[in-house]
């Protein structure tokens, strides 16, 4: 198990040393140092082994986290731990930064304190960790507050609390979708796949259970089969896609998600945590939409000049609008001065971000645009070439590329007494294309789809 | 100014970062560079002591923050202990809190004043509030003060029985925590982890296992009774125990099932062989009866499934290792999904997925196949996963798929990340050797790369061309004229030295163009490195042998300037080089053997990959990921040949009826353990016992669970206090009689199996009274099997593979040549001794053999 935790800054200087184990020396703080963060060249393997002692590294920003065995560990654990701790830091303090680890010393020693329990891991779900580590100390708290998170930290249901109110109860739901693509230098694509987010921020009183459904193949076939397809539901939130169900390769959730429901019925089922949360992610080959393609041509003039032609078209029907497109085009890192020229929408050259970035308020399906770029280069001795990251692009569309859509969100409460009917839902849905191999690829929109 | 800060100035300054080294030294007060910002923190150091003596809450809080604020970044807070120990009484909660903190850094260095604490913490374990008492227990455990050992074991006891399933979730955690304080405690551990795994909480299950598999992994027989409570509990437990407890199930179902995957037959690839051809026996045993999965096995399998939906990727990963490990072959694909899913993951995550993909690739092919472009590199990826990309891909390719994957290395060849570039020429070459379809094709790409603008994958080409001329040398003379004619262009020296080893190994194919090039070399063999002079040292003597006429002179030219080579591997080449070819009168019988010594055929490398031997580590694990053996990893057994008695697992049954008292159960479970190890000698038949347990469903079995658990409320009910009192209420005096015989089997360890076994018949017959056939079955297989399981128990321990061994002296042979200096290139190596022998095995063997390992 986890012998220590390091957290070192870029310079290898220590910011937090927490040794759990016996069998890890003092002196394993400078190995790592030594042989990781000041080595000569670059340590690419994320797990080093310096005599006989493990270090598992992750590296946020400037920060290093080192995670310390001697022993034999599961090592998917050891990183999935690590960034339970980036969440867990970054829930509490906001981004990770050198500046902000040292300002937060006494609650990262508190933190580890609670999650690692000699080396072992603990629950280390924020919400509940934040009602007895906070900042400010607990202060002015009743016995029964008290005693609310006693039950809380030891009871089963480890990421709601009893006794929440709201006046209004409100619940939203987003599906946010990246499109993922491969392709060739060729243009070919060689593999796309859509990977999407439910999201929810419930503002729920009591202890509510939900049920969320989706236009999924295997539920749909299964009710079709019984006799009793939910047509309501579907003529209701039907899209433009027309698509009826959709096959989901393979989905994770949240750890309130009650798995073994989902195994035998696949229904989803769970008591929400209170707040914002992902319930589920999932994944999708089959019959994807992808709403545009991108088509860059670069041409190398000289060594100082390069000239970069990129080609939208919308692939969906000329009756939708995308809106707020924006294709970000990286460029080389000697970049001296850009010109750039575009029929539509408005470009420009952002230093900082070393990209060109384009904007389009809205665009009609089946259509094209296109925009050129000349970039100057200051000539340099340094040989590697360019590796051309690639184009990535935002864009909101009415659709969802996988056809997704949410069939119903029940919501029952037995002690309070509230049920769907009483619950003000939002849905929202987008999508997008998140970065690929060789060339372009992706977007991210959010579009209403439907308030009651 | 105070103290600290003066030691600051004269010593602060550019070790900064050493402090947490010194923190334990009392001097090391210094600050450095990087602690500047907070520099002005030990100008008020002094006062820490006046405000923890202050009668304000707020003003200790203060204190007591800023003083672990100090333990964090290393400095040394322990002249202040007095003062903080009078703080353990705090009311204050999160005063408390900070001042366990301290407490647990500090004890074990101050262990006399640290006993001033203990008090409190007795008087914090008796507390109302669970969460006070489990924090207390948790700090008293981490306390590391000998003297205080007896105090924690008793409260660890005590907190292995409170009401609050948190409370003895930590118990279950200070018993690791006391364990490697003091391993003698060892046997009484063992007890309350005994105790704590019977606890139904989900909480608990988790660091219960944890502490099971640090205290005694290997006593397996208590895991019998809470296995399919375990399984059961899966679900509901968290995260981080579905891990620890998924990898000990693991471990426990290879020792208590037999395999799924009856014969080789469904095995595929080409490992089937060599993995599992090591014990005969079980193969024998697996063809002669049909295989019938044991329902225990199938509930493990059924009751980890859903956990391929968690969030947590290490638990992912476990379920994975875990159907691999034990699932039948066909139902392993199950996993491939999620795995996949995974590779959406954070990179380091992306990395050990990959690793494990990578060994399962080798084995299982069919698994990964449809999902292959999913491996796919992107020009994002971090260059190690790139590498492990390519790995899958090879291993992943066949005579269908061929085509598109050497397609997608033709663009990875462009790739601008060299290392990427180069690994990819190997794998072409890899793929070049395992399907032979496309061997031609390989090889004219390749030759086509030759005249590539970049070196490293020029030299890449070449050292892969030779591998693959090796195989088939006849056909290529073109190919070597080629290269031949590329000499002049490539400077890496790997390459280089390939080449010429080339034309001297065939250079009866090049008759005309092997001296000319022996010829430029003689010009240029000062100016080369020592692995290409090494090659032209062979190359000379190689056609000195077949073409003394035209070459002689060079040769001796050559033999002379490494005569006086600075290095003193190339002159004693040289020198046995000499020996070996020019016949003189000082020569021994070897000059008559030189040309078969030198020219004698060479196996053709092997290219394999570089996973192919990892499989004998758990997936999943550290060792797996380092390819070597980490501390404490517990090697998972061989598959049962006769499946151990099953029903040892049933006898929860009849346990639980008593499970109120945990003294009572205790006892019977202890006797069972004597049954064991008593009756080895005698072993009862293994078909009976087999038979048996099969006819036990595990449906059958948990409804006979809820039954008995209604016997057992009624029986409490019924007024009797001890469940031994309880016992002999309602059987008869025959269990009794069984008590004591247990006692008996105790104290001397007899062995009257006779009267054991109708005792036990004894027990049982009372319940088959009140409860249908089903329990009064499973109850019959009870008393059974454990008379024979001992026989079996035995041979678990005896099937420890072999093979390891055999992959032992592998590797130390890979690692002789490893060390050679021709491999490496290292021109200094210190081992001269090795080197002779080496060079006598390199002389003729090709210049790299064994690239794979770099």
């Amino acid at each position: 198990m986890i012998g220590g935790l390091f957290i070192y800054n870029h310079k290898g200087e220590v910011l937090i040393s927490r040794v759990y184990r016996d069998d890890i020396g003092r002196n394993a703080v400078d190995a790592f140092r030594v042989n990781v963060i000041h080595a000569r060249q670059q340590v690419r393997s994320p797990v080093t082994n310096i005599a006989r002692t493990s270090f598992f590294h992750v590296k946020r920003a400037n920060i290093w986290l080192a995670a310390v065995t001697k022993q034999n560990v599961n090592a998917a654990m050891v990183f999935e731990f690590l960034y339970k701790m980036c969440d867990v830091m970054t829930a509490y303090f906001g981004k990770i930064s050198e500046e902000n680890i040292k300002n937060n010393f006494v609650l990262i020693y508190e933190l580890l304190d609670e999650i690692l329990d000699f080396g072992y891991p603990q629950n280390s779900e924020t919400g509940a960790l934040k009602t007895f580590i906070t900042q400010q100390g607990i202060k002015g708290q009743t016995k029964e507050e008290q005693s609310q998170i006693t039950s809380q930290v030891t009871g089963q249901i480890g990421w709601r609390r009893e006794g929440i109110k709201y006046r209004r109860n409100e619940l939203f739901l987003d599906v946010l979708e990246s499109v993922n693509l491969l392709m060739s230098p060729q243009g070919q694509v060689l593999s796309a796949h859509v990977s999407g987010r439910v999201v929810m921020k419930s503002y729920l009183s009591g202890m509510p259970e939900c049920k969320f459904g989706m236009n999924d193949k295997i539920v749909i076939d299964k009710q079709g089969k019984g006799g009793t397809t939910d047509e309501a539901g579907k003529s209701e939130l039907g899209g433009s896609s027309g698509k009826q169900s959709i096959a989901i390769d393979d989905c994770t959730f949240h750890q309130c998600v009650r798995l073994s429901k989902f195994d035998s019925e696949r229904s989803i089922s769970f008591i929400p945590p209170d707040g914002e949360y992902e319930l589920m992610r999932y994944r999708t080959t089959k019959d994807i939409i992808l709403p545009f393609r991108v088509i860059p041509l670069v041409r190398e003039v000289g060594r100082t000049k390069l000239e970069v032609k990129v080609v939208i078209k919308s692939n969906f029907k000329p009756s939708l609008l995308a809106q707020k497109i924006e294709v970000r085009i990286p460029t080389p890192l000697n970049t001296s001065g850009v010109q750039v020229i575009c029929m539509k929408g408005k470009a420009k050259y952002k230093a900082s971000e070393n990209a060109i970035v384009w904007k389009i308020k809205r665009m009609a399906g089946m259509k094209e645009s296109q925009i050129s770029a000349e970039i100057e280069l200051l000539p340099t001795n340094d040989k590697k070439k360019w590796a051309r990251p690639p184009i990535s692009m935002n864009f909101e569309v009415p659709f969802a590329p996988s056809g997704l859509k949410v069939r119903y969100l029940k919501v029952f409460e037995s002690k309070l007494n509230y049920s769907d009917h009483d619950v003000i839902k939002w849905y929202f849905q987008g999508s997008g294309v998140a970065p690929s191999s060789y060339p372009p690829c992706l977007d991210q929109s959010i579009r209403p789809m439907r308030c009651d | 100014m105070s103290m600290n800060n003066l030691s600051y100035n004269d010593q602060g300054g550019p070790d900064s970062a050493v402090e947490v080294g010194q923190e334990t030294t009392p001097t090391s007060s210094t600050t450095g560079a990087a602690f500047g910002l907070f520099s002005t923190d030990f100008k008020k150091n002094d006062d820490l002591k006046e405000m923890l003596e202050s009668n304000k809450e707020s003003m200790k809080l203060e204190a007591m923050k800023r003083i672990v604020g100090l333990i964090a970044k290393g400095k040394n807070a322990s002249e202040l202990f007095p003062a903080v120990v009078k703080n353990v009484a705090s009311k204050n909660l999160e005063l408390k809190k900070l001042v366990y903190v301290y407490l647990v850094r500090y004890a074990e260095e101050q262990q006399d004043l640290a006993l001033l604490s203990i008090s409190t913490f007795q008087r914090a374990l008796k507390d109302s509030n669970q969460l006070i008492r489990a924090s207390a227990l948790r700090v008293l455990s981490s306390v590391r003060v000998p003297i205080i050992v007896p105090i924690m074991m008793l409260a660890i006891k005590e907190a292995a029985t409170d009401l609050s399933p948190y409370v003895r979730k930590t118990a279950a955690h200070a018993i690791q925590k006391l364990y490697s304080l003091d391993p003698d405690q060892k046997e009484h551990l063992i007890d309350v982890i005994e105790k704590l795994l019977r606890d139904k909480s989900t909480l608990v299950a988790g660091s219960v296992v944890m502490a099971f598999e640090e205290v005694c992994p290997d006593r397996i027989d208590l895991i019998h009774k809470n296995f399919r409570k375990l399984c059961n509990l899966l679900v509901d437990v968290e995260e981080w125990g579905q891990v620890v407890i998924i990898n000990m199930l693991t471990r426990y179902a290879r020792t208590q099932f037999t395999s799924p995957w009856k014969g080789d037959a469904i095995f595929e690839g080409s490992m089937a062989h060599a993995f599992y051809d090591s014990d005969e026996e079980r193969k024998a045993h697996s063809n002669s009866e049909p295989y019938i999965m044991d329902p225990d096995h199938r509930l493990l399998l059924r009751s980890t499934k859903p956990l391929l939906q968690s969030r947590n990727t290490a638990v992912v990963m476990s379920v994975a290792q875990l159907y691999w490990h034990l699932a039948p072959k066909h139902e392993v694909s199950i996993v491939t999904k999620s795995l996949v899913r995974l590779l959406r993951s954070h990179r380091e995550v992306q990395y050990i997925v990959l690793q494990n993909i990578a060994t399962m690739s080798i084995q299982k092919k069919s698994m990964f196949e449809p999902y292959m472009k999913s491996f796919y590199v992107r020009s994002t990826d971090a260059t190690h996963i790139k590498i492990l990309k390519l790995e899958i891909l090879t291993n992943l390719a066949n005579e269908a798929n061929i085509s598109t994957i050497l397609r997608e290395f033709q663009t990875y060849v462009k790739s601008q990340d060299k290392v990427f570039a180069a690994a990819t020429v190997q794998a072409i070459g890899r793929c070049a050797t395992n399907i032979t379809e496309v061997t031609d094709t390989c090889l004219n790409g390749l030759v086509l790369l030759l005249s590539n603008r970049d070196e490293t994958v020029v030299a890449e080409s070449v050292v892969v061309i030779k591998k693959l001329l090796q195989t088939q040398p006849t056909q290529h003379s073109d190919i070597i004229k080629h290269m031949a004619k590329l000499f002049d262009n490539i400077t890496v020296p790997m390459a280089r030295a390939s080449i010429l080893w080339l034309i001297g190994e065939y250079c009866e194919h090049v008759p005309k163009i092997a001296p000319d090039v022996l010829r430029k070399m003689a010009k240029s063999f000062t100016t080369e490195e020592d692995i290409v002079k090494l090659q032209i040292v062979n190359l000379a003597a190689k056609l000195y042998l077949t073409n003394s006429k035209q070459t002689k002179l060079l040769t001796q030219y050559i033999l002379n300037l490494g005569k006086y080579d600075q290095n003193y591997d190339i002159r004693d080449r040289t020198r046995f080089i000499r020996q070996l070819i020019v016949p003189n009168e000082k020569s021994g019988a070897l000059a008559k053997y030189a040309r078969r010594i030198l020219l004698a055929p060479k196996p053709a490398p092997v290219l394999e990959s570089a996973f192919k031997d990892r499989d004998r580590f758990q997936l999943g694990t550290l060792s797996h990921t380092l390819n070597a053996k980490a501390v404490g990893y517990l090697e998972l057994s061989d598959w049962q040949t006769v499946a151990p008695d099953q029903s040892v697992r049933n006898v929860e049954v009849v346990e639980q009826s008593k499970e109120w008292v945990p003294s009572s159960a205790k006892e019977s479970v202890k006797s069972g353990d004597k049954f064991y190890s008593d009756e080895e000698g005698d072993e009862g038949s293994p078909c009976n016992s087999t038979e048996d347990g099969k006819s036990t469903s595990s449906s059958e079995a948990s409804t006979s669970e809820t039954e008995s658990e209604e016997e057992s409320s009624s029986q409490s009910g019924s007024g009797s206090e001890e469940s031994e009192e309880s016992s002999s209420h309602s059987h008869s005096d025959s269990s009794k009689k069984k008590k004591l015989q247990q006692k008996k089997t105790k104290n001397k360890g007899s062995d009257s199996d006779e009267e054991d076994d109708c005792a036990k018949v004894g027990v049982s017959s009372p319940t088959h009274s009140s409860e249908d056939s089903s329990s009064s079955s499973s109850d019959d297989g009870t008393s059974h099997s454990e008379s024979d399981s001992g026989g079996h128990q035995e041979k678990w321990s005896k099937a420890k593979p072999k093979r390891w061994c055999k992959k032992q002296k592998m590797r130390s042979r890979c690692w002789i040549w490893m060390t050679s200096p021709l491999i490496h290139g290292y021109p200094q190596s210190p081992v001269c001794s090795l080197q002779a022998c080496c060079q006598i095995w390199m002389g003729s063997l090709c210049p790299v053999p064994l690239l794979l390992y770099r």
